[in-house]
C-alpha cells in the first residue's frame, strides 16, 4: 500500500527544472508514443486474435487442432527477443524496412500478445451455442452476417478483455521500447531516473503514466464483468465445425500461419542459427551461474507469491466483506502498473526507510547497519509480488470457485472437520491451478525486464538481464543462447495449460 | 412417544447488527421418531434456511433447537455441524467431483476400518441398486443416479436426522414420482427421522407424514396431506396448496349465509364465522361434480386434458367461474352449458381480504 500512496503524494512534491524540461521537450513524445502503442497493439492485436480465433472455432480444417494450441506458441516468446532478432534479421538482410521506430514497435509486442485476444475470443465463440447458431441460419443470415451480428457481439465483452490486457501489457512494455529506440513513459521514467538523477520527477512521471493505465484497467474490470454475465448462459450443444472447400482450407491454413511464422517460428529458428554461431566460450560457468540465478529466484518468488495468493483468495471465499478482502483487490491492481513504476514506487520509500534508520543508529549508537533492504532479495520479491500476485490469485481463485460452498457443507454434514476439508478435497481439486499459477508466474519472472534489472541485488544476473544487456551492446549473436533458455521455459506453461483446458473440455 | 426433533419459537436473521434481515421468525415444528417431514412453501421463504438451521450451518437468534430432548441449537450454544450426527442430501448434490463414487459414499466412515467401510459402502450401493458404479466418477453418472449416490452418501455414516434440500428438484419428471416412492420406502425401511424441504406439493404430498406449510419466514400451518389439502387455515395456504376459486358469501338479514349456488347449511359453520361479515368460500375442483341430469348449468370457457381426467374452468350465472374435474370421456365443447353438482365434505370459508 505505501508505495502507492508514495506516488500518489509525489504530485505534491515542488516541480523542478527537469520537470519543465520535460513537458517543454519530451512529455508529447512519451504521451504520444506510449497511446499509440498502446492503441496500435489493441488494434493489431485484435485483429490478428478475433480472425484466427474465428477461423479455428468455426471451420474444418487439416491440422485444426494443432494449429489451434501453435497460436498460442508467441506467448512463449517475450516482445523484447523478438524485437532483438527481427532487428538482428532486418541488419543482415539490407533490403528489409526498418523497425526501429514506432510502428515496428507495435508489431513486435502484437505478435506475441495477440494470443490474448485470441484464447479469449476463441474461448466465447466456442461456447455459443449451437441453437444460437442455426437460429441465425434459419432466419436467412450469412456465414459473414453471423459473425458480425450475433458471434462477435456476443463475444465482444471477451475481445474487449484481450484487446485491453494486450493494450495495458503494451502501455507497461520496456525492453522493446527500448531496444528498439522509441521514447515512451517508461523508457522516460527510466531515463530521467538514472540519467538524469531525478528522482522526484521521475516519481511524478510514474504517477502520471499510473493515472492513464488506470483508465485501462477500469475498462478491464467493467468488461470482466460483463464476461461474467455472459458466461451465464449454459450452452447446450456445441457446433460441428464447417466444412469447407480444398481452395478455402488452403486460404484458412494460410491466414492462420501468419502471425505464428512472424509471432514464433522465424525468430525461433533465427535464435537457434544464432547460437550455432556461438563459440564454446559463450556456455562457460558464468553462463550456468546465471541459468541457476534465474531458476531459483524465478522459484522462489513464485512460490512465496504462491502462498500469498492462497491466502488472499481464502481470505475472499470466507469472508467476502471483510476490510482485508476490499484492501487485496486494490493490491492485486498491480498486473496494470508497468515495471518501472513499481520499481520506483518500491524503492524510492525503501531507500527512505533504510537512510532513516541507519541515520538513527548512527545519532543514538554511532553504528551503522548501512542499507537493510536496498539492493537485496527482498525488495526484489518485494516488487515481484505486486506485480505477479494478481495473475496467480486469478488462477486461484477460478479453481477455488469451481468447489462450490455446498461441497464445503457437504463434507461437515459427513463429520469432516476443515483440515480434512482442505486435504482430501480442496487440495486434489486445486492441485491444477496451483500449478497453473505458480507456473505462469515463474515465466513471468524469468521473462521480467525493468523490475529485475533495476532492483536486483548488485552483480546478480539474470538470463533476462543478461540477454537484454549483451543485445543492447549490439552482441545479438551472443545473446542467443539466454534467449532461447527463455522461449524455452515459456513453452512448458503455454503446453502444460492448454493441455489442461483441452483435457477438461474433453470430459464435459 | 418421545420427540425427536423439536425446533421451538426459532428466529434467524442475516445480517449485521445494525441491518437484520429477519429471515425466520417463530418457527415451531416437532417429529417424532422415524417420522418424515416436510417443509413447503414457494421459494424465498426461508425453508432451506430453517433446514440449514437444523443441520448447524446458521446461528439462530432465538428459540431452541432439540434432538432427542438435548439442545443443540440456541442463542448461546451451538453444536457444530459435524457432532450433529445428521445427514444432509443437498440440491445440486455436492457431490465430491475428485473422488469416485465409493470414496464419495465412504468419506463420513473415517473412523472405520477399510474392511468395514468397504462392506458398508457395498451394502449401500446394493441398497440402490448402483453396484455398477462403484469405480465411477460423478461426471460420469445420470442426475438419477447421482442422487442415489448423494442419498447413501448422508446415510452411510447412519445419522439419527436425515435432512432433504430440495432433493428432487433436478430429477427428469418421468422418473421422478417413482424415485420419490423408492427413497421414501427406503427411508421408512430404515426408520430414519426425515426433514425435507421441496417448493412441490406432489413431492410433499406423496413423501412426508407431516407438512409444514412455509411463507415469508413464518410457518402458516402444520398438518398431514389430507388436512393441509381440505382443511387450509388461511387464504395463503389454501391458495398455494392445489387449485381452487373462492365464491363470495351473502349474509341475509335473518342470518342464513347464500352463495351463488345455493344456501349453506347453518350447522357445518363455527360460531365464530357466523359473526363475520364479508365471507368467501373456498371451492377445489373436486367439490364440483359434473351430472348431465343436474338442473344447475355452468358454461365450459377453458378445458384442459390431463389425461384420466378434464379440468373444466366453467363459468356460472355469467359471472362466477369454477373449477371442476371431469373424467376424460366427458369431452364437452367450449361454449357448452353443463350440468354440475355441489359435493362439499366441509366448508373453507375466510374473511375477504
Amino acid at each position: 500500500m505505501v508505495p502507492f500512496v508514495f506516488l500518489a503524494s509525489s504530485i505534491f512534491f515542488p516541480f523542478n527544472d527537469n520537470w519543465l524540461h520535460i513537458i517543454d521537450n519530451v512529455l508529447y513524445d512519451y504521451f504520444f508514443n506510449s497511446l499509440a502503442l498502446a492503441l496500435g497493439v489493441g488494434f493489431c492485436t485484435f485483429i490478428m486474435g478475433t480472425v484466427t480465433a474465428w477461423l479455428t472455432s468455426i471451420f474444418d480444417f487439416p491440422f485444426r487442432k494443432l494449429i489451434s494450441w501453435l497460436l498460442l506458441m508467441p506467448l512463449a516468446m517475450p516482445a523484447y527477443i523478438i524485437a532483438i532478432t527481427y532487428v538482428g534479421i532486418i541488419d543482415s538482410f539490407g533490403f528489409l524496412p526498418d523497425i526501429r521506430n514506432l510502428p515496428g514497435a507495435i508489431l513486435m509486442i502484437s505478435f506475441v500478445l495477440y494470443p490474448y485476444v485470441y484464447i479469449l475470443a476463441r474461448g466465447a465463440f466456442l461456447e455459443q451455442s449451437k441453437e444460437l447458431y442455426e437460429n441465425s441460419q434459419i432466419l436467412g443470415a450469412s456465414q459473414l452476417q453471423i459473425l458480425f451480428r450475433v458471434s462477435m457481439p456476443m463475444a465482444r465483452p471477451s475481445i474487449i478483455l484481450g484487446v485491453t490486457l494486450a493494450a495495458m501489457e503494451a502501455l507497461a512494455d520496456f525492453g522493446t521500447v527500448e531496444f528498439l529506440g522509441v521514447p515512451t513513459f517508461t523508457t522516460g521514467i527510466f531515463r530521467t531516473w538514472f540519467g538524469m538523477n531525478d528522482t522526484v520527477t521521475a516519481t511524478q512521471m510514474a504517477s502520471l503514466l499510473l493515472t492513464i493505465v488506470f483508465v485501462f484497467v477500469f475498462i478491464e474490470q467493467y468488461s470482466r464483468k460483463k464476461v461474467r454475465y455472459a458466461e451465464n448462459i449454459k450452452t447446450q450443444s456445441k457446433l460441428n465445425y464447417k466444412i469447407i472447400s480444398n481452395k478455402n482450407k488452403f486460404i484458412v491454413i494460410t491466414i492462420c500461419l501468419l502471425p505464428l511464422t512472424f509471432g514464433f517460428i522465424i525468430p525461433f529458428l533465427q535464435l537457434i542459427y544464432w547460437s550455432f554461431f556461438l563459440s564454446n566460450e559463450a556456455w562457460d560457468s558464468e553462463f550456468f551461474q546465471i541459468v541457476k540465478n534465474t531458476i531459483f529466484l524465478a522459484f522462489c518468488s513464485a512460490f512465496i507469491i504462491l502462498i500469498i495468493s492462497v491466502l488472499v483468495t481464502y481470505i475472499k471465499r470466507l469472508s467476502p466483506n471483510s476490510i482485508t478482502n476490499k484492501f487485496m483487490q486494490i493490491i492485486t491492481l498491480g498486473y496494470a502498473i508497468p515495471g518501472p513504476v513499481v520499481a520506483i514506487a518500491v524503492l524510492i520509500p525503501f531507500a527512505t526507510f533504510d537512510n532513516y534508520i541507519n541515520q538513527f543508529l548512527i545519532s543514538k549508537f554511532n553504528f551503522s547497519v548501512g542499507l537493510i533492504f536496498s539492493g537485496t532479495f527482498f525488495i526484489l520479491i518485494f516488487a515481484y509480488c505486486i506485480r505477479f500476485l494478481t495473475v496467480s490469485s486469478r488462477t486461484i481463485k477460478s479453481g477455488l470457485d469451481s468447489i462450490s460452498l455446498a461441497t464445503d457443507d457437504a463434507a461437515k454434514t459427513l463429520g469432516a472437520n476443515t483440515q480434512t476439508i482442505l486435504k482430501k478435497i480442496h487440495f486434489p481439486m486445486l492441485k491444477t491451478s496451483l500449478l497453473t499459477g505458480f507456473l505462469i508466474v515463474f515465466i513471468d519472472i524469468m521473462k521480467e525486464l525493468p523490475l529485475t534489472s533495476i532492483l536486483r541485488p548488485f552483480n546478480f544476473n539474470t538470463l533476462s538481464v543478461k540477454a537484454f544487456e549483451l543485445a543492447s551492446d549490439e552482441k545479438i549473436v551472443d545473446a542467443s543462447n539466454a534467449a532461447i533458455m527463455i522461449v524455452l521455459a515459456g513453452i512448458i506453461p503455454v503446453i502444460f495449460i492448454t493441455k489442461n483446458i483441452l483435457g477438461k473440455r474433453n470430459k464435459v | 412417544m418421545n420427540k425427536k426433533l423439536i425446533i421451538s419459537d426459532l428466529s434467524l436473521a442475516y445480517g449485521d447488527n445494525n441491518n437484520k434481515n429477519k429471515i425466520l421468525s417463530n418457527i415451531n415444528f416437532d417429529l417424532n421418531e422415524s417420522e418424515i417431514g416436510c417443509i413447503l412453501g414457494p421459494s424465498g421463504c426461508g425453508k432451506t434456511s430453517l433446514l440449514r438451521a437444523i443441520a448447524g450451518f446458521e446461528d439462530i437468534i432465538s428459540g431452541s433447537i432439540l434432538k432427542d430432548g438435548i439442545c443443540i441449537s440456541n442463542n448461546l450454544e451451538n453444536t457444530s455441524v459435524q457432532n450433529r450426527k445428521m445427514g444432509m442430501v443437498f440440491q445440486d448434490y455436492a457431490l465430491f467431483p475428485n473422488m469416485d463414487v465409493k470414496s464419495n459414499i465412504g468419506f463420513g466412515l473415517q473412523n472405520k476400518t477399510k474392511k468395514e467401510k468397504n462392506d458398508r459402502v457395498n451394502y449401500l450401493l446394493e441398497l440402490v441398486n448402483l453396484d455398477k458404479c462403484k469405480n465411477k466418477f460423478p461426471h460420469e453418472l445420470s442426475g438419477g443416479e447421482q442422487q442415489r449416490v448423494a442419498l447413501i452418501r448422508a446415510l452411510a455414516a447412519s445419522p439419527e436426522i436425515l435432512l432433504l434440500d430440495e432433493p428432487f428438484s433436478n430429477i427428469d419428471a418421468d422418473i421422478k414420482e417413482s424415485l420419490v416412492s423408492d427413497v421414501r420406502d427406503l427411508l421408512k425401511e430404515l426408520s430414519i427421522t426425515s426433514v425435507i424441504v421441496t417448493h412441490d406439493q406432489n413431492e410433499a404430498f406423496n413423501f412426508a407424514d407431516k407438512i409444514a406449510i412455509m411463507n415469508e419466514g413464518n410457518i402458516e400451518q402444520v398438518g398431514n396431506a389430507y388436512d393441509i389439502y381440505h382443511k387450509p387455515v388461511n387464504k395463503f395456504v389454501a391458495d398455494f396448496v392445489g387449485l381452487g376459486i373462492f365464491l363470495p358469501i351473502l349474509k341475509k338479514n335473518d342470518g342464513t349465509f347464500e352463495t351463488p349456488l345455493g344456501v349453506l347449511e347453518l350447522e357445518k359453520l363455527d360460531s365464530e364465522m357466523r359473526k363475520l361479515e364479508n365471507l368467501e368460500m373456498l371451492l377445489r375442483p373436486d367439490d364440483v361434480i359434473h351430472n348431465d341430469e343436474s338442473k344447475t348449468k355452468a358454461v365450459v370457457i377453458e378445458k384442459q386434458f390431463r389425461g384420466a381426467e378434464f379440468l373444466y374452468k366453467l363459468l356460472y350465472n355469467e359471472k362466477y367461474p369454477l373449477l371442476c374435474y371431469a373424467p376424460s370421456h366427458h369431452d364437452h365443447k367450449i361454449g357448452e352449458p353443463i350440468g354440475i353438482e355441489l359435493d362439499i365434505e366441509h366448508y373453507v370459508i375466510f374473511e375477504k381480504s
